[in-house]
């Protein structure tokens, strides 16, 4: 097993929680991976026959053969039917999956087993004294809505000192009860994809009897290489349209740039029956044209990993 | 192996080992071994070897699976005494929800409910002029009794 003992610790699986104070959560990490590729669902789709897979794994399975991979019923590709919650769900999961596993790994050391006896400070809660304070006023009067901030206070309050300080206070506006335009500039609406997927439709599957010269004529217009033989060209042009149908189905889609490169890596790992040579050569050719590209991606992706560190501090 | 590769990796992480399978280290990731015992069959004491060659196009194509030795090769009406199986599963019938493991018990299975202790009917004649790959032969499946 030495060989590839490196590589599998870095394979995720259900049994890694086995080990943790939680076992339970092994149940939820496998119901949220594709039966196809073991993985966390991405991009999941529902088939006529209500199982859900990866929108590209099950892309990619009937293309050999329309049937459900769970209970072999006649599945067809245009019957999917994208799961967006269920996306969110698992890239929630997949994302917060390393700090749950490591908070509730064992203890290696005995937690610091606080004496009973400690002098522990009895629980006072700011809040909750507060908020029974409010409560009983709301049993004596009524509490009206500030025009300018829109906090709900006694009418005496807001009458007597209130009003005049939030007036005055009007130029920087006080903290306001998050309204529901707040909260929803902060994150997209729940379950809903960017405006920039509704403009695109899925490209509909290839024609086997497609001439080459039609082939090539497509690939190009996907900005993809028209190197290597028809059977190369055609397994390449098949890959593209399921990534790019299963990245509509995504609630995160991304640029078709980075899907090209996707394609391309995913070329270089798979033998698509080319000698090395050959792909030695398109590799570099394709890195040298698309050189600014790259660069470009790679601009924006740290822009996007800066954006998003900046947006979890303030959170 | 493009998208098999890192598929076969989290199925091996996932075999659990157990007493009746067990999963043999193999230095070689497109080629992996499984030992299998069958409990409460008097028709099978010994312990018996799959043999998985997984094919780049795996989980979408069925990959390679026959007994190998040096084990004996279990006596079976659906087993040839070359090791191919004659298991629908394993052809027309493949789906890439199976995995190494679900292919294992559903043998191991065929053997542990099996009475009859004989080689399929044209063993002989089939070992002869089979191929070496299971999936290039051409498979009746006929006898959903056993």
């Amino acid at each position: 097993m030495a060989s590839f003992g490196d590589p599998l610790d870095s394979i995720t699986d259900p049994s890694d929680w086995a080990q943790t104070e939680y076992p339970n959560f092994s149940k939820l990490d496998s119901l949220l991976r594709c039966h196809i590729c073991k993985d966390f669902l991405k991009a999941p789709v529902l088939t006529s026959c209500d199982h859900i897979f990866c929108s590209v794994c099950i892309r990619r399975s009937l293309d050999l053969k329309n049937k459900c991979p769970l209970c072999s019923e006649e599945t067809f590709e245009s019957n999917l039917r994208k799961v967006l919650l269920l996306d969110e769900i698992s890239t929630w999961f997949l994302r917060n999956r390393p700090d749950l596993l490591d908070k509730h790994k064992p203890n290696s050391q005995p937690a610091p087993v606080v004496a009973p006896t400690a002098p522990v400070e009895p629980e006072k809660p700011k809040e909750p004294i507060r908020y029974e304070s409010r409560k009983k006023r709301t049993a004596d009067e009524a509490l009206v809505e500030c025009p300018v901030c829109s906090t709900f206070m006694s009418a005496d309050e807001l009458q007597t000192s209130h009003i005049d300080t939030c007036l005055s206070k009007k130029a920087k506006p006080a903290p306001t009860r998050p309204t529901i335009s707040n909260f929803f500039k902060k994150e997209r609406t729940p379950q809903t994809q960017p405006d920039f997927v509704k403009k695109k439709s899925k490209i509909s599957n290839l024609d086997p009897t497609i001439s080459t010269s039609k082939l090539k004529e497509k690939l190009n217009h996907w900005n993809l290489p028209t190197t290597g033989t028809r059977h190369q060209m055609n397994t390449r042009m098949k890959e593209f349209i399921n990534m790019y149908n299963a990245n509509l189905d995504s609630v995160n889609p991304v640029d078709d740039r980075v899907l090209t490169n996707r394609l391309l890596k995913w070329e270089g790992t798979y033998s698509l029956e080319a000698t090395s040579k050959d792909d030695d050569q398109e590799g570099s050719q394709w890195r040298k044209k698309y050189k600014s590209e790259y660069e470009d991606l790679i601009k924006q992706a740290k822009a996007n990993m800066k954006r998003i560190t900046t947006n979890k501090d303030t959170e | 192996m493009g998208f098999g590769s890192n598929r076969i990796l989290k199925e091996l992480k996932q075999f659990q080992a157990s007493d009746s399978l067990q999963l043999i280290p193999s230095d070689d990731i497109s080629v992996q071994y499984v030992d299998m015992k069958v409990g409460n069959n008097p028709l099978y004491p010994e312990t018996y070897r799959l043999r998985f060659i997984i094919e780049d196009d795996y989980p979408f194509a069925p990959p390679q699976v026959q007994f190998v030795g040096p084990n004996k090769i279990p006596i079976h009406p659906h087993i040839y005494s070359n090791g191919h199986i004659c298991l629908n599963i394993l052809y027309d019938g493949w789906s890439p929800a199976n995995s190494l493991r679900t292919v294992s018990l559903s043998v191991q299975s065929m053997l542990s409910g099996n009475t009859d202790g004989s080689r399929p009917e044209g063993d002989h004649q089939y070992c002869k002029s089979a191929p070496k790959n299971p999936l290039h032969s051409k498979w009746v499946f006929d006898d959903d009794s056993i």
